[in-house]
C-alpha cells in the first residue's frame, strides 16, 4: 500500500511548538522506511497519525490515494507495534495473536479453530512455536516483541507501523532482531514504517530513511545517498561524528573519518597539534587543535593510526578529503 | 544481595530486645483492641446458649434488619461498581477540563462526616426539604424509607471502587486499549475483553471494601432511617436499639452475625490478594 502524507500539522498544546509542522512524504508500496530523528522530533506522532491514534489539525494522509481522515484507527487496517509492545497480559500468546481476528464482526469472523490455526502459523513465522499457552509476563523482551509483531500481522494489515521496535532490548538481541525483521519484510512484503533514534539501525535496515527534525522532513533518501549527499546541515550533523568549520568560503562540515593525518607542512592541509587519543576498539578517535585554537575530531582505524607514529603533542597536518557545504 | 544480606542480618540481630519489644507491643495492641472485642462479641452472643442466640437472630425485626442490610449493600455495591468503573475510565483514558476537580470530588465522602451526608439528604428529600415535598406529593418517600438509606449508603461508599481502580488504570496506561483499537476492536470489545480483565482484581477488591462499609454504615443511615422497626432498621441500627433496651443477648447475637459477615468479606479479600498477587 502506498502512503502519502501531505502537509501534516499537529499541535498538542496551544501555543507550543507543533509536533508535526507541515510534514510531507510518500512511502511506496512494499517499502521499508525508517523515521529517524532526535526525541521530540515528531516521528512517533507521525506514526500515530498514520495509524489514526492521533488526528491531524490540517493536511492529509492517503492510503493508495484515498484520504483516511474519516477512518477511525479500528478501520484503517494498520498493524501497529508499540514501543512497550502493549500485549494483553490476561491473554495467552495465542489469544493475543488471534485477538484481531476474534473481534471482527460475526459476518467476517473466521471460526475459532481457524483463528487458532492462523495464530499458530504466525507464531511459527516469528519463531515462537511452543509458546502458545504462555502469558506475556513469562516471555523475554525479544519474545514479547515478536508476539506483538505476530499480533499486528494477524489482521493482514495494509501497512506495518513499528514504534521504536528495538528500543527496549539489549544490544545483542537488538542486532539479531534487526536482521530478522529485514528478512521478514523481504518475505511478506508489507509496506513498513519504523521509528528509531538510532542512526545505525535506520541506515542498516531501511530501504529509505526519512530524517525528521522539529516536525519537518529534512530529507528522505536511501541510506547511502543520505550519507553521501546530506541535503541539510541537520542531516549531516545527525549522521555520524561531524566537524563544523568556519572557513573563508563559509561554514563547512567535515566527517571525522574523512580527515587524513599527514606530515606537518602538507600543502592544502591545516596545521594541527594532536591533543588527545581515544581508542574505541578497532577505531581510534583523535582530537586535533588547529592554529585557530579550534579543536576537531578525526577518526581512523587503529592500524592506520599506529602506522602514522604520531602521539599526543605531535605537530602534523589535517588533510580534508571531503567536505559538505550548504 | 549475597554480599549485603549477612551484614543486614547482623544489623538486625544487634538489638533483639528492641525487636521483641516492638513485636510484643504490636501483638498486644492487636489482641487488646481487635481480637478481644471481637471475642467478647461472640462470647456475649452465646452467653446464654444457642437457643437465646437463635431467638435473637430469628426475631422478625432482626430478620427484617438483616434483609434490609443485604438489600442496601447489594444495591449500593452494584451502583458503586458501575460508577467507579465509569469514573476511573473517564479519569484515566481521557483528558478533559475539570478532571482534577472530579478526582477531588470522588474523595469527598471520605472527608465528610457520615452524619453530614445523612443531613444533606434530609435537607434535600425531607418533608420540608428542597424537593422532598414534590416527591412526597407524587407518592415517593425517600427519607425514613428504604430509598433514603440506599442513597446515604451510596454516598459514604462512593469512593471505594473508583479509588482502587484509578491508580491501577493509571499505571496500565492507554497502550492496551490503543493496541486493541488498531486491531479492529469496538469500544465495547475493548472494555470487556481488554480493560475489564486488566482491572478485575482491583475492582473486586474495591467491591469487597465497599461491601464491608455498606453493611456496617451507621451514622449516615441513622439520620435518614427514622428507626422504624422491621421497616427501616439496618443491622447496625437494630443492634443499637436492642442494646439501648438492655437486650444484650439479642444485640450481641445480631452483632456477631454482622461481625461474621465482615470476617467473611475480609477472608475473601485476603484470598483475592493471594490470587491476584500470583
Amino acid at each position: 500500500m502506498r502512503i502519502e502524507i501531505e502537509n501534516a500539522v499537529k499541535t498538542f498544546e496551544r501555543g507550543e511548538r507543533p509536533a508535526l509542522d507541515g510534514l510531507s512524504m510518500t512511502v511506496a508500496d512494499g517499502e521499508l522506511v525508517a523515521l529517524l530523528g532526535p526525541s521530540g522530533s515528531g516521528k512517533t506522532t507521525l506514526l500515530r497519525a498514520i495509524a489514526g491514534l492521533e488526528g491531524l489539525e490540517s493536511g492529509a494522509i492517503r492510503f493508495d490515494g484515498e484520504d483516511v481522515a474519516g477512518l477511525d484507527a479500528r478501520d484503517r487496517n494498520v498493524g501497529f507495534v508499540f514501543q512497550h509492545y502493549a500485549l494483553f497480559r490476561t491473554m495467552t500468546v495465542e489469544e493475543n495473536v488471534g485477538f484481531g481476528l476474534s473481534v471482527r464482526p460475526r459476518a467476517t469472523r473466521p471460526p475459532k479453530a481457524e483463528i487458532a490455526a492462523r495464530a499458530r502459523e504466525l507464531l511459527r513465522l516469528v519463531h515462537l512455536e511452543g509458546y502458545e499457552r504462555r502469558y506475556p509476563a513469562q516471555l523475554s523482551g525479544g519474545q514479547r516483541q515478536r508476539v506483538a509483531l505476530a499480533r499486528a500481522l494477524a489482521i493482514d494489515p495494509g501497512v506495518l507501523l513499528l514504534d521504536e521496535p528495538f528500543g527496549a532490548l539489549d544490544a545483542q538481541v537488538r542486532k539479531e532482531l534487526r536482521r530478522w525483521l529485514r528478512e521478514l519484510h523481504d518475505r511478506t512484503g508489507h509496506t513498513t514504517l519504523f521509528v528509531t533514534h538510532d542512526q545505525e539501525e535506520a541506515l542498516e535496515l531501511a530501504d529509505r530513511v526519512a530524517v525528521i527534525n522539529a516536525g519537518k522532513l529534512e530529507q528522505i533518501a536511501p541510506p547511502a545517498e543520505l550519507y553521501a549527499h546530506p541535503a541539510t546541515p541537520f542531516v549531516c550533523e545527525f549522521l555520524g561524528a561531524v566537524n563544523r568549520l568556519d572557513t573563508p568560503e563559509g561554514i563547512v562540515y567535515v566527517r571525522a573519518h574523512e580527515i587524513d593525518l599527514t606530515p606537518p607542512g602538507t600543502p592544502h592541509a591545516l596545521a594541527a597539534t594532536l591533543v588527545a587519543v581515544r581508542a574505541a576498539g578497532p577505531r581510534v578517535h583523535v582530537e586535533l587543535e588547529l592554529s585557530s585554537a579550534r579543536r576537531i575530531e578525526a577518526e581512523l582505524s587503529a592500524e592506520a593510526f599506529a602506522a602514522t607514529g604520531y602521539a599526543v603533542g605531535s605537530a602534523l597536518s589535517a588533510r580534508i578529503r571531503r567536505k559538505h557545504t550548504f | 544481595m549475597s554480599l549485603l544480606s549477612p551484614r543486614r542480618a547482623h544489623a538486625v540481630a544487634e538489638a533483639p530486645a528492641v525487636r521483641f519489644l516492638l513485636l510484643g507491643l504490636a501483638l498486644a495492641a492487636v489482641a487488646l483492641f481487635l481480637l478481644l472485642p471481637l471475642g467478647v462479641v461472640f462470647a456475649e452472643a452465646f452467653a446464654r446458649g444457642w437457643a437465646a442466640f437463635a431467638e435473637g437472630v430469628a426475631d422478625p425485626d432482626a430478620r427484617a434488619a438483616i434483609r434490609l442490610t443485604l438489600l442496601v449493600a447489594a444495591i449500593s455495591v452494584s451502583v458503586n461498581l458501575v460508577f467507579g468503573v465509569a469514573a476511573a475510565w473517564a479519569v484515566t483514558k481521557f483528558d478533559f477540563p475539570g478532571k482534577s476537580v472530579l478526582v477531588t470530588l470522588i474523595d469527598l465522602p471520605f472527608s465528610v462526616s457520615p452524619v453530614i451526608a445523612g443531613l444533606i439528604y434530609v435537607l434535600l428529600f425531607g418533608a420540608h426539604g428542597l424537593i422532598g415535598p414534590w416527591l412526597i406529593a407524587h407518592g415517593v418517600e425517600v427519607i425514613f424509607a428504604v430509598p433514603g438509606i440506599v442513597l446515604a449508603t451510596m454516598f459514604v461508599t462512593l469512593p471505594f471502587v473508583a479509588r482502587e481502580l484509578i491508580p491501577t488504570m493509571e499505571m496500565l496506561g492507554r497502550g492496551d486499549e490503543e493496541a486493541a483499537r488498531t486491531l479492529g476492536a469496538s469500544g465495547w470489545q475493548i472494555f470487556f475483553r481488554v480493560t475489564l480483565p486488566n482491572v478485575k482484581w482491583a475492582a473486586l477488591y474495591g467491591v469487597l471494601l465497599c461491601n464491608a462499609r455498606a453493611m456496617g454504615e451507621f451514622g449516615a443511615v441513622s439520620v435518614v432511617s427514622g428507626h422504624l422497626r422491621g421497616l427501616t432498621n439496618t443491622m447496625p441500627l437494630h443492634i443499637e436499639i436492642l442494646y439501648n433496651e438492655y437486650n444484650f443477648v439479642a444485640a450481641f447475637a445480631v452483632a456477631s452475625l454482622l461481625a461474621l459477615m465482615a470476617l467473611v468479606t475480609l477472608a475473601l479479600k485476603s484470598g483475592l490478594e493471594a490470587l491476584g498477587g500470583k
